[in-house]
């Protein structure tokens, strides 16, 4: 059990076990030297973060914090080995988590190296309701609790862009926020500003 | 057809069930497969977004939706 806001492993431990999030949900954010964390993903349950520490002796590669109160499975480098010896599928699925994870960095580097900036404010923003968002009458609500400053450190850029970018949302009616809580109240538009990067396509 | 394709089914719930139902969208050119939206949004939402007849859009659906029942 982690309670929320705790830290399950830090950057730069050297790895003991990797990990299923059996209830709760996990943030993985990556420092860098100056001290800037960037937010890397989200672990939501049934899924497993750190699964490195099976093949390599490294140290953590980014940090993990739970995200309101979290139950989590940890699984040691023997334990795994002597399971994937015996059970060649899970073996198959870890390398299948594994591709899975490897392109979607590949494709959000490709945004960044490629999109307008708020482009990549919307995928990010797609991304989250696509994981974890909750259909309401207002609109899809995301689920995680996510500051502007958050959404700024996942799509690349600053607070300040941010900011004037969803305010601008909200008066074209694509996103409603308040505090920590975005709702995207019409995804159909902001999908196609996503893929056009030209707010002309919307509808 | 085990699911009954009314206003308020998904474009995932479709899609997933009755997979030959994608021809619609492509004829369409509809945008809604593989987009983050398609668990949220109902083939009403569809109609509306795209300015489609509803019914005429159903009974499409449900056209090819019986032949994925039939296999």
């Amino acid at each position: 059990m982690v309670a929320s806001g705790n830290i399950l492993f830090h950057q730069g431990d050297p790895v003991k076990d990797c990990f299923v999030v059996n209830h709760g949900r996990l943030k993985l954010t990556k420092l860098n030297e100056e001290g800037k964390e960037v937010i890397i993903r989200y672990i939501d349950p049934g899924e497993i973060t750190a699964a490195i520490t099976v093949l390599k002796d490294v140290v953590y590669p980014v940090s993990a914090e739970a995200v309101g109160d979290c139950i989590v499975t940890a699984w040691d480098q023997p334990s795994l080995l002597r399971l994937m010896g015996r059970h060649p599928d899970i073996a198959v699925n870890l390398l299948n988590v594994a591709f899975d994870r490897l392109n979607e960095i590949q494709q959000r580097y490709l945004e960044l190296c490629t999109e307008q900036v708020d482009q990549r404010i919307a995928r990010s923003l797609l991304r989250f309701m696509n994981r974890s968002g909750e259909k309401t009458d207002e609109g899809i609500v995301i689920n995680i609790p996510l500051s502007r400053q958050n959404i700024a450190d996942y799509s690349g850029t600053t607070l300040h862009t941010v900011s004037r970018t969803l305010s601008s949302w909200e008066k074209t009616g694509w996103v409603k926020s308040r505090r920590r809580q975005i709702i995207i109240t019409d995804p159909h538009a902001l999908v196609m500003f996503a893929e056009n990067g030209n707010s002309h396509f919307a509808s | 057809m085990d699911m009954r394709l009314t206003e308020t089914v998904t474009v995932k719930e479709l899609l997933d069930r009755y997979p030959r139902t994608l021809q619609v969208f492509m004829d369409l050119n509809l945008k809604c497969v593989g987009c983050p939206a398609e668990n949220f949004h109902t083939l009403q939402e569809v109609a509306r977004h795209y300015n489609l007849d509803l019914d005429q859009f159903i009974e499409r659906l449900i056209k090819l939706a019986m032949q994925d029942s039939n296999t």
